[in-house]
C-alpha cells in the first residue's frame, strides 16, 4: 500500500474500531479532502456517503449487493484521499437501515483490497487529482470506451466516475489501466481550459440594416376578364 | 497561459481600468480543483452576458448566464419582500446536481455547476472568500 494512502487508511481504521468498540448509533464525519460520513447502528455500519463516490442515486449498475457495494466504494473514496481528523456527530439522523450492518473489519478489509488493486495497477492515479485526455492513440477496449469517450481533460477519475454512473473505484483502476495502454493521458496541470468572452455578441454594436430586397420590375399584373379563360375540358 | 487583458466589459463603460482576466481564471480553476463535484462555472455580468466562463461542451455559457441573472434576480426581489436581509446566492437542487448562483456585488454573478457528489458545505466555505476576491478583481 502506498504511504500517501497509509495515513488516512490508518485513520480510517482507527476510527470505525473505535466507533465498533464504543457500539455507536452515530454518525462518524471524517473531516478531508474528499472527506465524508459513516452512518453506525450499534457499532455496525448502516451507510457511507462521500463526495468522492457516487451514492446509491447515482450508480447506474444493479448488482446483487448495490448498497454494500456503495459503503465499500464511499469508504474506499475516503481512504484514497486525505483526512486531517474526525468526529463522532450522535446529534445527526438516524438513517434507517438498509442493510443489516457491515462490521468495521470487514469494511477495511474490502479498503484495503481496493487500495491495493489500484497501487498494483500499470499507472496508479488519485481519482481526485488528475484530469485525464484521450490520447487518440490505439482504439479503448469496449469496457473502456465510455471512459474514454469522458476523458475531455476536464475531468478527474471521480468525475467520470459521476458521469457514467460507475463506482469510483471500478473506474479509477480502469484509468490506471488505460494510462499504461497509452489510450488515456493525464492533462497538464493549471492549464485554463475556459474561454473569455471580450466581446459578447449580444454587446456588438448592431451591424448596418439588411437592404430590402427589391422585387423585380414587372408591369402591371393581367385583369382577369369574364368570358376571357379558355374553354375547360369536356364533362 | 495567454494573457488577457483588455477592455471592461459593457457593465462598468466609463471606468478605463482594465479588467485582469487571468486572475479570474485563477479563480475558477482553483475552485474546480478546490471542491470536488464542481463541473463549471462561468462569471457573468448582472444582465446575463458573461465575462469568463470553464464550462464543458455540453454547457452554454451564454444560456447559463441569462438564466442565472434570471434567478437572481427573482431572488433579491424575494429577499427585499420577505425584508430579510441582502441575497448572498441560490441554491437549485436537482436530482443530477446543482446549479448555485452568487452574487459578486450588484455587478455580477459567479455560476457553479455541480454533479451529484458536489459537496456544498466546502462550496460555500470556499466561495465566501472567493466572492470577495472577484469584486476586487472586476472593480479594483
Amino acid at each position: 500500500m502506498r504511504r500517501a494512502y497509509r495515513t488516512s487508511f490508518d485513520v480510517l481504521t482507527h476510527a470505525l474500531t473505535q466507533c465498533h468498540a464504543d457500539r455507536i448509533s452515530a454518525a462518524l464525519v471524517l473531516v478531508g479532502d474528499p472527506g465524508g460520513v459513516i452512518h453506525f447502528r450499534d457499532g455496525a455500519v448502516i451507510a457511507a456517503h462521500s463526495p468522492g463516490a457516487p451514492g446509491m442515486a447515482t450508480l447506474r449498475a444493479s448488482a446483487d449487493d448495490l448498497v454494500g457495494a456503495a459503503i465499500a466504494d464511499a469508504a474506499f473514496a475516503i481512504a484514497v484521499g486525505s483526512v486531517s481528523h474526525y468526529v463522532v456527530d450522535d446529534t445527526a439522523d438516524v438513517l434507517p437501515p438498509m442493510v443489516d450492518g457491515v462490521p468495521p473489519r470487514r469494511l477495511l478489509g474490502q479498503v484495503a483490497v481496493r487500495l491495493a488493486m489500484l497501487a498494483a495497477a500499470p499507472c496508479p492515479v488519485s481519482p481526485y487529482r488528475e484530469r485525464l485526455v484521450a490520447t487518440g492513440r490505439g482504439e479503448p477496449a469496449d469496457e473502456f470506451r465510455e471512459i474514454a469517450a469522458h476523458a475531455t481533460g476536464r475531468r478527474t477519475a471521480r468525475d467520470i466516475a459521476f458521469a457514467i454512473g460507475r463506482g469510483v473505484h471500478p473506474v479509477t483502476v480502469d484509468v490506471a489501466r488505460m494510462l499504461g495502454d497509452d489510450v488515456l493521458a493525464i492533462a497538464p496541470a493549471s492549464v485554463f481550459t475556459g474561454h473569455v468572452h471580450l466581446a459578447s455578441a449580444a454587446l456588438r454594436p448592431r451591424g448596418p440594416a439588411p437592404r430590402p430586397a427589391r422585387a423585380a420590375s414587372a408591369g402591371p399584373l393581367p385583369v382577369r376578364r369574364p368570358g376571357g379563360a379558355p374553354p375547360g375540358p369536356e364533362p | 497561459m495567454a494573457r488577457f487583458a483588455w477592455r471592461r466589459p459593457a457593465f462598468l463603460k466609463g471606468k478605463r481600468r482594465i479588467v485582469d482576466y487571468d486572475a479570474l481564471a485563477v479563480e475558477l480553476r482553483k475552485l474546480r480543483e478546490t471542491v470536488a463535484g464542481v463541473t463549471d462555472t462561468v462569471i457573468a455580468a448582472v444582465d446575463g452576458i458573461p465575462i469568463i466562463s470553464d464550462v464543458a461542451d455540453s454547457v452554454d455559457p451564454l444560456n447559463i448566464s441569462a438564466l442565472a441573472a434570471a434567478n437572481l434576480g427573482i431572488a433579491r426581489q424575494a429577499a427585499e419582500v420577505t425584508r430579510q436581509g441582502t441575497l448572498n446566492q441560490t441554491v437549485v437542487f436537482n436530482s443530477g446536481g446543482y446549479m448555485a448562483v452568487y452574487a459578486i456585488g450588484r455587478v455580477a454573478l459567479l455560476v457553479v455547476l455541480g454533479d451529484s457528489g458536489l459537496n456544498l458545505g466546502r462550496l460555500l466555505y470556499e466561495t465566501r472568500p472567493m466572492t470577495d476576491r472577484i469584486v476586487s478583481i472586476l472593480a479594483p
